[in-house]
């Protein structure tokens, strides 16, 4: 076949594979944004991972702003005029800003028939009575029980208000409801409270534009006499996308103009140049295309991290181009071919080895990367051998680098030096490192890492919680149950159980469950029973004792005992709980089905111990305690240790491949520097204060793949030829360039990727001239 | 019956609503103003009498003991007869306090509707205008020998199907407080002998 038609077929299917994954891509769009998506999925309960789904999916879309100003009368407006714009903006599928609506209001026409089911007055004892009866006592004679007295002959121990009380106490006890407005007033400020929901996910870019776009809008439209806070996961993911979209601007776009630039300066000739652009552009368009159509969407992280691809992608047209400096007497491009293809071809194939380990890890993230790279590579491998050779028939360069000699000075000492001996030293040095590093280096594993807050974003949702007193975290515990009835009973256990520990008191609940809200059947029937229990013996009872203390007339006693009666016939039940307008936000805790039945959840107040929770809630059945920053963070402290068997597991594999080609000599001189330079980083990560985490594993991963291409490289050359020094030291500027970059990442993996990766391939350079000089027996 | 209990409960319940009208009704004088007229009443204490007139009571419930203002947020009611009960009102409701007002291991009322009373309360006897003016509309009468009364009735309507109108009376001191229910209950608060508190009762924490 001729180069032409070659050339001709692969961009065919360069274009065919694009134009498939064009049609691939997601309707959320071809970028992923969402940092959880990054997580591994396939580790966890399914129920606890549709539980923690269901949460998530609910809180991501909350959105809540403060609308605030020195005059009460002129917050109260502008948050009236905020929610104008965003109705318009028609971001939201629910904005609230008045919150005495009929789902507020009807929470006490819904709940007062059944008041005497909801509140558990305990076993009858004379304590009880005594109790029941001076709080009644007290109720009635305080001097604000306005209202009470009305409500008295139909409830005379004041149960139902017990259970407003007891349940109906966080928003209200810092904000108070004026004109139908929550709103809370400080010395000089006022507050007014507008909660919305998204109409789709915080991680859509459209969605992100649209909001920025909408507080820009509300800037304009208060003009300056109110302000804004705001708070929800859609900050988060907006600051995230532009960190990262400038992140990827500053890897792409230097580590691109950086290379071209030692590009030029080594060759003089633009053709380099532009068959490099073209090995780059090529691979990353494969990479991209290859990741969409199996994924449908390409993270965020991947597309950082991937840019570092142009490092990798550009060794291939480097050592083709560098073959001018071999052939001094006319360059042929198809020469130069022949004599690199072995040497690159290679080189693809431990680097396509040292991805494919992370393909093995159940992180997608990890996984992309994986894919996004080998077809990168591949990409732009095929560029060089199909395409490079058309486009540089008439290269012609003038003269050689400067830099050239400095390099045969490097090569020329290890030409000296290299020995048996100084093998064996480089060997237990890095051994020692090695031991040490792995010692003295500190691993954190949080999952924190994949993201960066920003601290203005950290700021407003601080004081934003702080004002509402919102302080549920990301722990919950799951209750199941084979029924909804079974669910609220096996929750109802769950909080007696938690109840009986000493928690401290806060402002809010320690927890936050359905089951407070509408308990379970049994509980009810229990609940009435103690009720009734007050009315008995007739003309004796509890409240005949109230009777006695302040002068209840027989009419009210008779009227008790009635509605007690009647109560008995008409018990809550959960579904007409669950469809009536009240409490939406507590509704969100009930997970629905689930393949084993039925679930929810009892959301946490963050500070709690979580090592006393695991183990209460340990031998409870149906019940299970999640905390998600913990588990995943587990999930990631397992897999960093996991990696550290893959390096072991590449290295033997690569050595065991190599030996056969070099005999165990030669595979010594090949393996030997890269892991020098893993060892290396690791010690010289301590002395940076650097911690160890999964993705410095990762970053070693590639020290290695990347390191043995060096070495390959000069191996194959037999002996350093001037044009294996260049394409070498070309690699490793372009990679250092475009990783180096990465290590000023504001994301900490990936700035633990950037930071060891720049470290180790530098020294896999300097080292790499030990596979390609003679080795002495001294 | 139970249509109207619902009502009421409605009421109970969410009731609370600004009412920057309330400033339009005012009558003879400002309430800031009457106010700024009297006694500062922080760190007084003072007796009181209250009498409740419940229908469902076949009597009237009376009960005496002492206020003590502690300051702009805390008002600690110390009933000695018929039984000794103290109680602190908070904005963050009704507060019955164990031992003495103190400690924070205190009980009571923190529903919504407490909450709010709660706070119309501390408006009331420590002379905090904006917020009565926030529960309701004021009317104001004053007579040539300092002595003020002034009539309030509620600005939501809600809120009015509760309590038809609350009335004050007073001079240097605020003397008397008058709550009348729609139900037809009312309360009776008398409060005498205003003097300066010696940090008898510190106030909550």
């Amino acid at each position: 076949m001729r180069n032409r038609t070659k050339a001709f077929l692969y961009c065919l299917v360069i274009i065919s594979l694009a134009a498939l994954a064009f049609l691939r891509v997601d309707p959320k769009g071809p970028i992923d944004l969402n940092i959880l998506s990054l997580l591994p999925t396939n580790e966890r309960d399914v129920v606890v991972e549709q539980a923690a789904g269901s949460i998530a999916q609910k809180i991501n879309r909350n959105h809540n702003y403060l609308i605030f100003s020195a005059g009460k009368e002129t917050a109260k407006k502008s948050a009236l005029i905020a929610a104008e714009i965003m109705k318009d903006s028609d971001l939201y599928s629910d904005i609230k800003v008045m919150f005495d609506g009929p789902e507020s209001k009807n929470i006490g026409s819904f709940y007062f028939p059944y008041r005497y089911r909801l509140v558990d007055i305990g076993a009858a004892d004379q304590t009880r009575d005594e109790r029941l009866v001076q709080e009644a006592i007290k109720q009635l004679y305080s001097p604000m029980g306005g209202g009470m007295g009305a409500l008295f002959p139909n409830d005379p121990f004041f149960l139902f208000s017990h259970f407003l009380s007891k349940n109906f106490k966080d928003n209200q006890r810092t904000f108070t409801i004026e004109d139908g407005m929550l709103i809370k007033t400080t010395s000089d400020l006022t507050y007014v409270y507008i909660q919305t929901t998204l109409r789709d996910s915080p991680f859509n870019l459209e969605i992100q534009e649209a909001v920025d776009k909408l507080k820009t809008s509300l800037l304009s439209g208060l003009n300056g006499e109110s302000q804004t806070l705001t708070a929800g996961i859609i900050e988060h993911a907006i600051m995230g996308s532009k960190n990262a979209e400038a992140e990827i601007a500053l890897v792409g776009g230097v580590s691109i103009l950086g290379i071209l630039i030692v590009i030029l300066l080594i060759f003089r000739s633009i053709t380099p140049v532009l068959g490099s652009l073209v090995t780059i552009i090529l691979g990353l368009t494969v990479g991209f295309s290859l990741t969409l159509l199996i994924f449908g969407q390409v993270h965020i992280i991947t597309l950082v991290a991937g840019g570092s691809l142009i490092g990798i992608s550009i060794d291939y047209s480097s050592h083709f181009f560098a073959d001018v400096f071999r052939q001094k007497n006319g360059w042929s491009p198809s020469v130069a071919l022949d004599h690199i293809w072995q040497g690159i071809f290679l080189g693809l194939i431990t680097s396509v080895l040292a991805f494919s380990a992370l393909l093995i890890a159940p992180f997608p993230g990890l996984k992309q990367l994986a894919v996004f790279s080998i077809a990168g590579l591949l990409g732009a491998f095929g560029a060089v051998i199909f395409l490079l050779p058309l486009l540089t028939a008439r290269m012609h360069v003038h003269q050689n680098p400067a830099i050239l000699s400095h390099l045969k000075l490097w090569v020329a000492w290890w030409q000296l030096n290299n020995s048996r001996s100084l093998q064996s030293i480089v060997i237990v040095v890095s051994i020692v490192l090695m031991s040490a590093a792995s010692v003295l280096l500190k691993s954190d594993d949080d999952v924190r890492m994949l993201q960066a807050p920003a601290p203005e974003v950290l700021a407003d949702e601080t004081q934003l919680k702080s004002l509402l007193n919102q302080n549920f975290g990301t722990q919950f515990i799951l209750v199941e149950g084979a029924t909804a009835e079974e669910v609220l009973q096996n929750e109802e256990y769950l909080i007696e159980v938690l109840s009986e520990l000493d928690w401290p008191q806060g402002n809010q609940p320690n927890w936050l469950g359905v089951s407070s809200f509408i308990p379970s059947i049994k509980k009810q029937e229990n609940n009435l029973k103690l009720v009734a229990s007050l009315g008995h013996p007739k003309d004796e009872g509890v409240i005949n004792r109230l009777a006695e203390s302040v002068g209840l007339s027989d009419t009210v006693i008779d009227a008790f005992n009635t509605e007690i009666d009647n109560s008995s016939t008409i018990p809550l039940t959960f579904n007409s709980w669950f469809i009536s307008p009240i409490l939406p936000d507590i509704k969100r805790l009930w997970v629905g089905d689930t393949v084993r039945g039925k679930a929810s959840i009892v959301l946490l107040r963050d500070g709690l111990d979580s090592n006393v929770i695991s183990a209460i809630t340990g031998p409870i059945d149906n019940v299970r305690y999640v905390d998600n920053v913990a588990e995943i963070s587990q999930t990631i402290k397992t897999y960093r240790e996991k990696a550290v068997y893959l390096l072991i597991i590449g290295y033997v594999i690569i050595a065991a491949t190599l030996f056969r080609r070099y005999g165990a000599s030669g595979t010594v001189s090949v393996v030997l520097p890269p892991f020098a330079a893993v060892a290396t980083t690791a010690m010289l990560l301590v002395f940076l204060g650097e911690v160890m985490n999964l993705f410095t594993l990762v970053g070693l991963i590639l020290v290695l793949g990347i390191g043995i291409d060096y070495t390959l490289f000069y191996r194959e050359a037999r002996r350093a030829k001037p044009s294996t020094m260049l394409a070498i030291f070309l690699s490793m500027s372009s990679t250092v360039l475009a990783f180096g970059l990465l290590s000023f990442s504001s994301i900490l993996a990936i700035h633990s990727f950037g930071i060891t990766v720049l470290i180790g391939i530098t020294i896999a350079f300097l080292l790499a001239p030990m596979a390609g000089t003679s080795v002495s027996s001294t | 019956m139970l249509k109207l209990l619902i009502i009421l409960l409605q009421s109970l319940l969410f009731a609370v609503s600004a009412h920057t009208a309330a400033r339009e009704n005012l009558g003879e004088g400002d309430l800031k103003a009457l106010y700024d007229q009297m006694e500062p009443s922080i760190g007084i204490i003072f007796e009181f009498k209250q009498v409740k007139n419940i229908s469902a009571l076949s009597r009237p419930l009376v009960s005496k003991g002492t206020v003590h203002v502690v300051d702009s947020d805390t008002v600690n009611w110390h009933q000695t007869l018929p039984y000794s009960m103290m109680m602190s009102f908070t904005p963050k409701g009704m507060l019955e306090c164990l031992h003495d007002c103190k400690g924070k291991t205190a009980t009571g009322n923190s529903n919504p509707f407490a909450v709010t009373l709660s706070k119309a309360f501390i408006g009331l006897l420590t002379g905090a205008p904006e917020q009565i003016e926030v529960f309701f509309t004021i009317n104001i009468e004053k007579n040539e020998q300092g002595s003020w009364q002034l009539s309030m009735a509620p600005v939501d309507p809600m809120l009015s199907g509760i309590i038809k109108e609350i009335t004050l009376q007073g001079g240097q001191y605020l003397r008397e407080v008058q709550i009348f229910e729609v139900s037809g209950d009312n309360t009776l608060m008398e409060f005498s002998n205003h003097h300066k508190s010696l940090n008898a009762e510190p106030g909550t924490n």
